[in-house]
């Protein structure tokens, strides 16, 4: 509650110091917007659906890549916005871990894992609404500039193990992986916000996110030491994929 | 004591019958306006008008379905366009020059009535050309300048027989059908000529079969009556010499000089352009009248057949009702001169108005809005004077020779010169203060310093004009001689003779203090237009526009709010008629919804919305809008007062505010052009984009101009709120979202 509060205080606090106008659609310039937003997922695994990898025979079905959040704006200037957002993910990631055989310790377990990945994300975004297009914020087209971070965990739906020599009756040694994945992306949008009644707002963007940091990730060994790189590596390579481009749909409510 | 309350109340209303009389005796020409009830088509949709057209079309069975569909189509366009010239404030009606002019057309409908299905109404319209014209709709329009011209009633009255004749034949709906039918011919070319060309023959062919066809309805009309028909071919030589103002005299050049302030011979012409008028036997193959000679002709042709018995006569109504009417047009024509920025004639038409009534401040004043807006334009390095003295005829080619061969400079001291003198004489006229305060304004920019002027009066030519031999005496030194030609080109007739202009007036308090006020106008002017080119201005003004501006009024009138829609496909009919009066309607809708949500006081004058009893308002709005049309043509130049400024003044106090926005909306719907070549594009470098391709080709394109003008109407000081085009169409939420903008900036401090 302190957090919202200082967070509003800074809001307006930019907003008259710096802008003295009339911005806002009929002088509402608060937006809170639950929005959805998917792509189709192609080959990859979404979180009920191993995407095309048939590996066990699961699989096959055209999955999307799907995120839903909530962005609560605050119109700066005629031409910009400010939101803040919170969303929440979720989706399916194949990764490959080996563990230490139980009955030979010189060999190794294969493990086929498929993850639910997911978590909430936290994004800040500033909108520039399009003057050629008679914008002025929060309607019209407009241009957003987000930072992204998403805090992830993944849980291990399926786990087919291959064991070393073909004996499973001992069972595999447990994965040392620590299953959490933070990623930050910034990212660009491109959309408008159409007024469809006196404070009611739809909104219809495409969406693309760009994790500037992990974009030279190696795929890193093969034996279980390195299971939490590859962890990271195949979170890191799925979490480009399900937010690299998105369609977005909201509905706004002014205030 | 009863005796002396009578007395006292006969004493006070002698005063008060004395007092109203002299005002009335000094009292200058008012505008017309428009008075009564405003008649029933001023403010019925011009929708509702072509439905019943259309209705009354499908009745008719014997068209064809090509034809009825290009009669409705003229019945859209007839009726809007019509419409839009009734609304626009150009027409007046139940005035005395309407109502006479009716009274005229009952003269001639009475023995002989016009076969209408709607009565037939005549209005005089507020235009300097000598016209008239009809509608097929029953309405009969002359010109105050066509008024002006005439002798007598009985040329009005053919004028408007003439015009009748064109209603009865629904000529101008014939003319239509007629021109619809060329335009389908395929074009092929004979004999060389262009096939537009021979389209172009043929329409002016038919259009004179017409016009011969109205004179000859006329004349008979004519004949059916008691108006005298002997004087009719006179009527010929009112269109034959229709480019020449009203009369015909001498301009008298003491109207612009004072004792101090004599003009040099070389602005006055020795001799004027003899005049000739339009010729009569004119080649009219591409005019849509007959020459005037083959129009005469034939008018003889009739009259020799007949002759005028005892009791006809050239008025019918009344010689003295058709003199004052035609008073009071010539009065309006110098102001309609003036609106149109037609400086000479303005000057030339209020001077031989001046002959009658010397004394009459209206028309000096007319004059000395004339010069200072010559001038205005002068000084304005924008401006190119386009007039050609040489090409006009009579005694007004004087003026318009002095108003063309005049420096800049020295037309600001002629307007100067001029408007200094009558505001000394009327010192608490508003209007020729705010001329004067912005005459030295103009002054202060042409000469610097007011050294240029000499307190002290010329020196007489001849005595300072020494001779030759005397200038060449050896007896005289470098320095006399010098001072010799100095002394020369100051005399009247010299080349710096407008230096005595202010002679006497220089050091007086109120010159001075008026020249005092306007070196500190141009010096904050130059300051503000050097400020504005440094970084700091630039940034400031970046930040202006960035933000908007806070104004601090709160209460404003916004005059006839602005729809128009197009549709760029249709070329032959780019505006679409309907939805610009429906989304008129529906912006007047928007602009009271928005007023209220933004909080700002709004007054709506709009013609669209009046109803019969409003005339007052009516009136109103025409001078607003005049007065906004003349601030837009005199947009670059700097603050200038209307030529109607006394009574803008007025209507802001009835308004209770001096801010009057102007706001309008162009919608346009676009033709879709090379965005075709967005598929092959697609397909050629990355297919998946084909459906967002397809979409760019199928997407409608519009766009849109908003713009949002505020003026101070009492000073002429404005603020372009909005002046936008975007590439979007004209939503509810687009316009409301801009209007709230606007609104917000003249409202917030």
């Amino acid at each position: 509650m302190k957090h919202t509060s200082l967070l509003w205080a800074l809001l307006i606090g930019l907003s008259s110091g710096l802008f003295a106008q009339a911005p806002g659609y009929l002088g509402k310039r608060f937006f809170v917007k639950p929005e959805f937003s998917s792509m189709f997922a192609l080959s990859n695994p979404t979180a009920g659906n191993r995407g095309t990898d048939t590996y066990g025979g699961a699989g096959d079905r055209l999955g999307l890549n799907t995120r839903f959040g909530l962005q609560i704006g605050y119109a700066l200037t005629r031409r910009s916005a400010l939101t803040v957002e919170a969303s929440y993910m979720n989706t399916g990631m194949i990764a490959d871990a080996y563990t230490p055989s139980v009955q030979f310790p010189d060999g190794a377990d294969y493990h086929y894992l498929f993850y639910n990945l997911g978590g909430p994300e936290v994004g800040i975004a500033y909108q520039t609404y399009n003057p050629l297009r008679g914008s002025i914020a929060p309607m019209g087209f407009f241009t957003a500039w987000r930072l992204r971070m998403a805090f992830l965990s993944g849980k291990v739906i399926e786990d087919q193990i291959s064991y070393y020599n073909g004996d499973s009756s001992f069972g595999p040694k447990p994965l040392d992986t620590d299953a959490s994945y933070n990623q930050f992306t910034v990212g660009v949008e491109f959309g408008q916000n159409i007024i469809v009644a006196d404070r009611l707002v739809l909104s219809i963007s495409a969406e693309l996110n760009i994790p500037p940091f992990n974009f030279n990730f190696e795929e890193e060994g093969s034996s279980g030491s390195d299971n939490q790189s590859y962890f990271d590596y195949a979170a890191a390579e799925r979490m480009r994929w399900h937010s690299l481009f998105m369609f977005k749909i909201g509905a706004g409510y002014l205030f | 004591m009863k005796y002396s309350i009578q007395y006292i109340a006969l004493v006070v209303c002698i005063l008060f019958l004395v007092s109203h009389i002299s005002v009335v005796g000094q009292d200058s020409h008012q505008p017309l306006v428009s008075a009564g009830k405003i008649p029933t088509e001023f403010v019925t949709a011009s929708k509702e008008k072509y439905s019943r057209a259309v209705k009354q079309t499908s009745k008719t069975k014997s068209n064809s379905r090509k034809e009825t569909k290009v009669r409705n189509r003229f019945a859209l366009e007839s009726n809007f366009i019509l419409d839009d010239l009734l609304r626009g404030g150009r027409v007046l009606f139940n005035d005395e020059v309407s109502v006479y002019l009716g009274e005229v057309a009952q003269e001639l409908t009475r023995s002989k009535p016009l076969a209408l299905k709607d009565p037939l109404r005549v209005y005089a319209l507020r235009s300097s050309a000598v016209n008239a014209f009809a509608t097929d709709r029953g309405e009969v329009f002359v010109t105050l300048g066509m008024l002006a011209q005439l002798e007598n009633e009985a040329q009005l009255a053919y004028i408007l027989a003439h015009e009748l004749a064109h209603v009865e034949k629904k000529h101008a709906l014939n003319f239509y059908l007629k021109v619809d039918k060329m335009d389908k011919k395929k074009g092929r070319s004979v004999l060389g000529r262009s096939s537009s060309d021979e389209k172009l023959l043929e329409a002016c062919t038919f259009s004179k079969e017409q016009e011969n066809e109205a004179d000859r309805m006329g004349l008979e009309r004519m004949l059916g009556t008691r108006y005298r028909t002997a004087s009719l071919p006179t009527v010929i030589d009112v269109l034959k010499y229709s480019s020449l103002p009203f009369d015909d005299y001498p301009f008298d050049r003491s109207l612009l000089e004072s004792e101090n302030y004599r003009l040099p011979d070389a602005y006055w012409l020795d001799q004027v352009k003899p005049i000739e008028g339009e010729a009569d036997d004119k080649d009219d193959a591409h005019q849509s009248h007959p020459n005037l000679k083959s129009r005469l002709e034939a008018m003889k042709a009739v009259l020799a057949k007949h002759t005028d018995s005892a009791d006809k006569s050239d008025h019918l109504v009344s010689a003295e009702r058709f003199l004052r009417v035609r008073n009071l047009a010539r009065n309006e024509v110098p102001l309609l001169y003036l609106h149109a920025d037609r400086h000479a004639d303005a000057v030339y038409a209020a001077s031989l108005l001046l002959r009658d009534r010397p004394t009459d401040l209206g028309l000096k004043k007319c004059i000395a809005k004339a010069l200072y807006l010559h001038a205005k334009f002068r000084n304005d390095d924008d401006y190119t004077f386009d007039g050609d003295y040489k090409e006009i005829e009579g005694q007004s080619q004087q003026v318009h020779h002095l108003l063309e061969k005049m420096p800049a400079k020295e037309a600001t001291v002629l307007a100067l010169h001029f408007v200094w003198r009558l505001h000394k004489g009327n010192p608490d006229d508003a209007e020729l203060k705010a001329l004067a305060e912005d005459l030295f304004f103009e002054l202060a920019r042409t000469h610097e310093k007011l050294d240029d002027f000499s307190d002290t009066a010329p020196a007489v030519a001849a005595a300072t004009a020494a001779p030759d031999s005397a200038a060449n005496s050896p007896t005289l030194s470098k320095y006399d001689r010098i001072r010799q030609q100095k002394t020369a080109e100051t005399v009247p007739g010299g080349s710096r003779y407008w230096c005595h202009a202010f002679a006497g007036q220089i050091n007086d308090d109120v010159f001075q203090k008026y020249w005092k006020a306007a070196e500190e106008r141009r010096k904050d002017w130059d300051k503000a237009e050097k400020y504005y080119e440094t970084p700091k201005g630039l940034k400031e003004l970046k930040r202006e526009r960035k933000n908007g501006l806070r104004l601090g009024i709160p209460k404003i009138a916004i005059v006839n709010p602005f729809y128009l829609k197009l549709d760029e496909r249709k070329e032959d009919q780019a505006v679409q008629h309907i939805e610009t009066e429906d989304g008129a309607q529906h912006f007047r809708d928007l602009i009271r919804e928005v007023s209220s949500i933004s909080g700002l006081k709004t007054t709506l004058l709009d013609v669209g919305s009046l109803k019969e009893t409003e005339t007052e308002k009516f009136n109103d709005i025409r001078f607003l809008n005049e007065w906004f049309a003349e601030q837009g043509r005199h947009y670059d130049l700097t603050l200038t007062p209307g030529t109607q400024q006394e009574r803008i003044n007025a209507i802001a106090k009835k308004y209770d505010t001096d801010y009057f926005l102007w706001t309008g909306v162009i919608s346009l719907r676009e033709k879709n052009g090379s965005e075709w070549a967005y598929i092959p594009l697609s397909l050629l470098l990355f297919a998946p984009t084909l459906p967002l391709a397809t979409y760019m080709v199928v997407k409608p394109k519009y766009e849109m101009l908003h713009y949002a003008m505020l003026y101070d109407v009492r000073t002429g000081r404005r603020q372009v709120l909005k002046f936008e085009t975007f590439n979007h169409r004209d939503t509810d939420a687009m316009v409301k979202a801009h209007l709230y903008d606007a609104f917000v900036q003249i409202k917030r401090k």
